[in-house]
């Protein structure tokens, strides 16, 4: 029998990929890469003992290399029985007793794992334990960058979240070269310079051809966007035409009133000189003073300037609007940047976006500029 | 054990899908018993150890959509 194995952050997605190939065969979860494969895919021919006969069998030979072929054990040890599935509150218990990095450890893996979502918080607290009493371990510093991203995309989500995730990815990876699971967690969100392919450009195409069978394909609470369905580039194209600084003089009022609140992430969190890296600014509206977006004046649009040496995609950006007259929903843009050859250190971009926002059902709309602090550093 | 071409053309088209990295940690050994493992089932959540198949021959597919 087939046993799959996913080591994807997002669930719903390879549910969705397994429908659209017709993959009949149960699949496991794997988001913190437990099982420690550095690299996908593998596969693994099992006997009828747990005992390995082949490790990437040939396709060609599989049949009478491990199909028809009868094993004997020998002095194999057997397979242990099914072991118990953890118990986040008595590993809890042992993490308390024990006090140590891998009980803690374990704690994080319990509950990100049989946990999910709801006790994100605490996976997180776990891990951050662990990586107290061992902070060079990067396995846990891998997982505790998948919970920052779980929560990210959560209704628990801190400002900071998805920032936190990348931190921690871009340490562990750092750690472990050759992890080639923990760097496509980062390529996922990372530049197309760097990119190997497009991670998530098949879903519409597999979401159509499901539907197109009659079949509801599975739902994906968080659709792949930006970074994670754009394909890999050598350099950055042209821009269409040559853009114009909206507010050059800064005339446009400011959001003093935090109508929207902003959010800006560099995948990955430090790049060498040379390198390149992928802006993530999203646009919050303030739930609070129940703020949401006039789609019916001009759409929110970015603007950056790129300090001297640098490259970037895109100066202008425009973000689609609603399909409302007044909406409230995050809105995301995305461009990259490409460091100078030579220099480190932090550098700043200047960069500011203008939207039309209102404030309560009904309420005022106003033109607003906001002025964006980006901040990239660039290591020896 | 289902002989499907489509298992064959599975196994076939994952293996040539990517390359591993040098190095990696996961290095089942043939002749060992793979180590025992617990984890969810995407559809359900249902906890699912590889124990559970004893008696079956397995085709472990570790892999992702990607």
């Amino acid at each position: 029998m087939l046993l799959g194995v996913t080591q994807e952050q997002h669930p719903d997605r390879c549910r969705l990929f397994a429908q659209w190939k017709g993959f009949d065969w149960p699949i496991l979860h794997d988001p913190i890469n437990l099982l420690e494969a550095a690299a996908v895919p593998i596969v693994v021919a099992i006997d009828e003992q747990g005992v390995v006969r082949s490790v990437r069998p040939k396709p060609e030979t599989l049949e009478q290399d491990f199909l028809d072929r009868e094993f004997h054990t020998g002095g194999a040890a057997p397979v242990p029985m099914r072991p118990p599935t953890p118990d986040p509150e008595q590993v809890a218990r042992q993490a308390g007793a024990e006090n140590t990095a891998p009980a803690w450890r374990r704690l994080g893996d319990a509950l990100v794992l049989w946990g999910g979502a709801n006790r994100v918080n605490e996976a997180i607290a776990a891990y951050e334990e662990t990586l107290r009493r061992a902070p060079g371990d990067a396995i846990a510093r891998f997982r505790l960058g998948v919970c920052y991203r779980l929560r990210s995309e959560g209704p628990k989500r801190h400002p900071g979240d998805f920032q936190a995730a990348v931190r921690a990815w871009d340490r562990a990876f750092a750690a472990h070269p050759n992890q080639y699971i923990w760097r496509r967690r980062i390529q996922q969100y990372g530049p197309r310079l760097e990119k190997p392919y497009p991670f998530y450009d098949w879903v519409d195409q597999a979401t159509a051809e499901v539907r197109a069978r009659g079949e509801k394909p599975i739902p994906l609470p968080v659709p792949p966007s930006g970074a994670e369905i754009a394909g890999p580039v050598r350099e950055f194209g042209p821009e269409a035409s040559p853009p114009r600084a909206p507010d050059p003089e800064g005339r446009i009022l400011r959001d003093g009133d935090g109508l929207i609140r902003t959010e800006v992430v560099v995948v990955p969190s430090r790049i060498p000189a040379g390198q390149s890296a992928r802006i993530h600014v999203s646009f919050h509206p303030n739930s609070r003073r129940m703020a949401h977006w006039n789609n019916e004046a001009e759409p929110l649009r970015l603007w950056i300037d790129p300090p001297p040496g640098w490259e970037i995609s895109r100066r202008l950006l425009v973000a689609p609007q609603g399909d409302r007259p007044e909406t409230n929903e995050v809105r995301r843009l995305e461009f990259e940047v490409r460091a100078p050859a030579t220099g480190a250190g932090t550098v700043q971009f200047s960069a500011y976006a203008l939207y039309y926002a209102c404030e309560n059902i009904g309420g005022t709309c106003r033109f607003l500029r906001q002025d964006i602090p980006i901040t990239v550093e660039v290591r020896r | 054990m289902r002989r499907e071409g489509w298992v064959l053309m599975l196994v076939g088209s994952l293996l040539t899908a990517g390359s591993l990295g040098a190095g990696e940690p996961y290095a089942p050994q043939v002749g060992r018993p793979h180590p025992n493992f617990v984890l969810p089932r995407l559809d359900n959540r249902r906890p699912v150890s590889l124990s559970e198949f004893r008696g079956r021959k397995v085709l472990l597919i570790q892999f992702a959509s990607w």
